[in-house]
């Protein structure tokens, strides 16, 4: 048995033996600061997951795996303060290996979310926010951690990995039409949506009554990568993109919402590989998404349809469109399955008949283990395929742990 | 002979009042510990206010060496709100066998569970006005109660094999009546989750007075 197979049974066992203690509760209450008289409450919270990949290669997704099997463990760190009735600040630090598993073998610690947020009515919801932040398009994003999330993996729309690239500009359309054919550059293609997209800039959000809206500027694309979403590294770019998100509650079982996003892709030094002429504002991505989530009793569904438009160098303009549905049972207290349908169809390359990217669809299956209000464990397979050659592996086992206090 | 029985009855019933003892204290009632955090999230917005959680009392109850209790309250339901996003109240005790009723006063929906060792359980999402299944406790123990959906809520419920308990009022006054005389262990379960013990005993017709000091 490998170190990291023998780490993940540990914790499995020492977990299952952690579970019925208010041990976590009490690490909780040690944490935090409370002062009524200042104001100011702070709180440092932890989530810590271990995950067991067993991908079939080329692993599916945004796994990025030589082996046929691939441990990540991750160390998310929370603090948050209240800073009287309408200011807050939030950071979110993680350790791990890789932004996705797997890309940074050798570990990392990143600042993945920073931002301050005034709420500027004294009695509403109109909130400004300024930071690093998750994307304001569709509905994954808002339950993107791994406590939040039923499965491992994210829907195919924030992590199947098209061949459009931020970084290396086709020099021709045959090259471009030859990218479908070989297996997916994870450190240089992009997919509709890069998972939660923490990128840099400012939003505003209110909910009034049953209406919710959020808008933002932000300095990356929605496909961008997780290198370019610091703007405090990479700077802020002459065309930023702008989503918006506009959300419904007609009931309390319902929410229903309509997204847009538009903006510039490509990275700044891929300037000097374009056309003469163009610039790199000139190449946009815009998506437009529905979604649309259900829950009542025992379960919840959610779904959403998401399409997008890349104008790619010497190509011209690409189509896809990729929707899921998802949908939770919870069959006791503490057991819950979960199964994903997703789909992908991608539209010609312009002059030709043939798809850009390879059509293909997956489907994943979870089930879940709540040990206790802190602990919870998930086992997740996921079987998919693609027209055509094989590009990519078709199964993809997981298990993972999640610990928050 | 059916007045002579009817006087009998009406004779034994009063001298079981007088006869069963009665424990009265004042206690300092500490409070709950500060909500559990929600990792990497502020408060999840809400249609209404949060309200501030209510001041939850002290239980205190007499158990007996033997362990040998009436199953007298059993058949009692007891009602815990959700309202202004809130447990109401944010403690109860109950005896083993008895039911907890969760009704949802709110606009949104709340997920009421529990992991506790003495029982699991999970209501799913329900709306207000929704009637929810009463849970039964049949196991002694206490039992932690949150919301799935907003985590800053939780509330206690302590199980209790004896069916002598009572919670404290606000300024931690309690009084036990119509306890059987004997030896027993008084005890309090605080909401800070804190316990403390004394051994009292009760005699027939008599008011014990037991005031705890920190």
């Amino acid at each position: 048995m490998k170190p990291s197979q023998r780490l993940l049974v540990l914790l499995l066992s020492g977990t299952t033996a952690l579970r019925g203690g208010g041990f976590f509760d009490t690490l909780d209450d040690k944490t935090r600061f409370d002062s009524d008289a200042l104001g100011l409450h702070a709180d440092l919270s932890f989530m810590t997951d271990a995950t067991l990949y067993i991908p079939e290669l080329p692993a599916q997704g945004l796994v990025i795996s030589d082996d046929h099997l691939l441990f990540v463990p991750r160390l998310m760190t929370f603090f948050d303060v209240q800073m009287g009735d309408r200011l807050t600040l939030h950071t979110q630090v993680r350790a791990d290996r890789g932004f996705d598993p797997g890309a940074a073998p050798d570990g990392e610690v990143r600042l993945d979310e920073y931002y301050l947020q005034a709420r500027i009515l004294k009695d509403d919801d109109l909130n400004v926010r300024v930071g690093k932040f998750g994307t304001a398009f569709g509905s994954w994003a808002k339950r993107s951690l791994s406590w939040n999330n039923p499965f491992v993996t994210a829907p195919m729309a924030y992590e199947d990995v098209l061949t459009v690239s931020d970084q290396k500009i086709p020099v021709s359309v045959d090259q471009f039409v030859h990218r479908r054919d070989v297996s997916d550059k994870k450190n240089l293609w992009l997919p509709i949506l890069w998972g939660p997209s923490y990128a840099t800039g400012l939003s505003v959000s209110d909910r009034i009554d049953w209406v919710e809206y959020a808008f933002e500027i932000k300095n990356a694309s929605i496909s961008s990568s997780p290198e370019v979403w610091d703007a405090a590294q990479v700077g802020f770019p002459t065309n930023p993109t702008v989503t918006g998100r506009v959300g419904l509650h007609p009931a309390p079982e319902w929410s229903l919402g309509t997204s847009v996003s538009h903006g510039a892709y490509l990275q700044a030094n891929t300037a000097s590989s374009l056309p003469i002429g163009s610039s790199v504002n000139d190449f946009t991505q815009t998506t437009w998404g529905i979604d649309a989530g259900y829950e009542h009793g025992r379960w919840q569904i959610w779904s959403e349809l998401i399409g997008t438009r890349f104008e790619v160098p010497r190509v011209g303009a690409l189509e896809a469109v990729s929707g899921f549905i998802e949908a939770k049972y919870k069959l006791t207290a503490d057991l819950w399955t979960a199964f994903r349908w997703n789909q992908a169809a991608f539209g010609d390359v312009p002059g030709l008949d043939i798809s850009w990217d390879r059509n293909g669809w997956r489907s994943d299956i979870a089930l879940g283990w709540r040990l206790s209000e802190n602990i919870q464990t998930k086992l997740q397979y996921s079987l998919g395929d693609k027209s055509g050659q094989e590009p990519e592996g078709n199964h993809l086992g997981a298990l993972q742990v999640v610990i928050k206090f | 002979m059916k007045h002579i029985s009817t006087l009998l009855l009406v004779f034994l019933g009063i001298y079981t009042l007088i006869a069963d003892g009665t424990i009265e204290g004042k206690l300092s009632v500490d409070s709950m510990k500060p909500s559990p955090s929600r990792p990497g999230y502020l408060p999840s917005p809400t249609k209404h206010p949060v309200l501030k959680p209510e001041s939850a009392p002290a239980i205190v109850y007499l158990e007996r060496d033997d362990g040998q209790y009436p199953r007298q309250r059993t058949n009692e339901t007891a009602h815990i709100r959700q309202s202004g996003y809130q447990f109401h109240p944010s403690m109860v005790a109950i005896q083993t066998g008895a039911k907890v009723n969760f009704p949802n006063l709110d606009d949104e929906f709340h997920n009421v569970f529990s992991c506790s060792k003495a029982k699991h359980f999970d209501l799913g999402r329900f709306r207000k006005d929704e009637i929810s299944s009463d849970v039964l406790f049949n196991k002694p123990g206490v039992v932690k109660i949150y919301c799935e959906i907003h985590q800053h809520m939780r509330c206690f419920v302590v199980v209790l094999d004896t069916p002598w308990f009572v919670k404290t009022d606000p300024e931690g006054k309690f009084s036990l009546k119509n306890i059987p005389a004997g030896d027993y262990w008084l005890r309090i379960f605080q909401p800070s989750e804190r316990r403390t013990q004394e051994r009292v005993t009760v005699m027939d017709g008599q008011t014990n007075i037991v005031n705890f000091t920190r």
